[in-house]
């Protein structure tokens, strides 16, 4: 199954990418660092963290993208960087805690500072968030792109490299997960 | 526990997804005439999802910042690495240089103001190819073969001598190719 229009366009940025092309490079990061970044955040499970394997993962893209030897399947090969990434990121996280012992904890929201007129709201974002964290990995990340994005079942389920069947039964769990974990919250 | 057929959870899923085909359209709005509890889940998971929307798309807005790349894309770099292939290249270039330069066979003439041919030494008689014609022409040898391909190129200066007269010297080229039977090759302008 072909992506939609915008996708075949990345196709000719990504040829022009891998003949060093760095405005293409930086057009291709404005495009499509939101889904990326959803994907860090749907394998880490903490939002303040994705920044720097976002950061991370941009610069494998540039470093390895003459290895990516079919351009129609650079998606997919995006997804796959970018969850690795993650991956790698929270087991170094967890051997540093192991060492350090260092527990922090901050924000999980980027919510303006706002007068008291939005502290409900704020509040209501904040519960949504930690909701969706809640949520197991294997529902969260199809939850994510999909919210992020708005892609269908079809782009989540080539991206991911799952059938669309699983990609909707995925979606369905998330849902009624989050809806028991925030009833009578927001 | 709310009293929702699970078909009807899945379309009510696909609804708010985009996902959701007209008859199953149609299918969904008489549940939810008939369900109220399909109605709640309705209005519950549309807010879910603008609210997960919204945090989510707020969370990641920022765009990374991708600097300190590396100057070249790994493509020129693994260029870049392929130094050592330099000298096979440079030997497999003179080896090929050397064996064509055998199968060009040249020479050149002084020809006089008409027919009279002085001298100069020439290799190619063997092709029959002998031109005194105006500068630059280009003309076919005698002998082709079906897979080879002669071309001669001959070039024109005109000087006068000291004893008054009109001398033209000619350079010739007769290069010799192997070429397809359906392929026709022409050589020009290679002085």
């Amino acid at each position: 199954m072909a992506y939609a229009t915008n996708f075949d366009s990345d196709q000719t940025s990504i040829e022009a990418i891998q003949t060093g092309d760095r405005f293409a490079f930086q057009e291709l990061v404005c495009r499509h660092d939101r889904w990326v970044r959803g994907v860090i955040f749907g394998v880490l499970n903490d939002a303040d963290r994705v920044d720097d394997v976002a950061q991370q993962v941009w610069q494998t893209v540039w470093s390895r993208i003459s290895d990516l030897r079919s351009i129609a399947q650079w998606r997919p090969w995006l997804y796959r960087l970018a969850r690795n990434a993650a991956i790698d990121y929270g087991r170094d996280q967890t051997r540093r805690k192991k060492l350090v012992l260092k527990a922090t904890e901050s924000p999980t929201v980027r919510v303006q500072s706002t007068p008291d007129g939005q502290a409900i709201q704020q509040e209501t974002n904040h519960a949504v968030m930690d909701a969706i964290r809640g949520l197991p990995t294997l529902y969260r990340e199809p939850f994510v792109l999909r919210h992020v994005e708005g892609w269908s079942y079809q782009e989540i389920g080539e991206t991911m490299e799952l059938p669309a069947a699983t990609v909707e039964t995925r979606l369905v769990r998330a849902r009624k997960l989050l809806r028991q974990s925030l009833l009578n919250k927001v | 526990m709310s009293n929702i057929d699970e078909r009807i959870e899945v379309l009510i899923n696909r609804r708010l997804d985009g996902e959701l085909a007209p008859d199953e359209g149609q299918e969904l709005d008489e549940a939810l005439i008939q369900n109220q509890d399909a109605r709640v889940l309705l209005d519950d998971y549309q807010r879910l999802d603008d609210l997960a929307g919204q945090v989510l798309q707020g969370a990641f807005a920022d765009s990374t910042r991708v600097a300190e790349l590396p100057t070249t894309s790994s493509r020129r770099r693994s260029m870049d690495r392929a130094w050592w292939a330099l000298p096979f290249v440079a030997a497999a270039a003179l080896v090929l240089l050397v064996v064509f330069s055998d199968q060009n066979k040249s020479g050149s003439q002084i020809v006089g103001s008409e027919d009279s041919v002085i001298t100069m030494p020439t290799t190619n008689s063997e092709h029959g190819v002998t031109l005194q014609d105006g500068p630059g022409e280009i003309r076919q040898a005698a002998a082709i073969s079906d897979s080879v391909d002669r071309t001669a190129n001959t070039n024109s200066l005109y000087i006068i001598g000291n004893d008054g007269q009109l001398y033209v010297i000619e350079q010739q080229r007769l290069r010799t190719a192997r070429v397809p039977k359906s392929g026709i090759r022409r050589v020009s302008g290679d002085f």
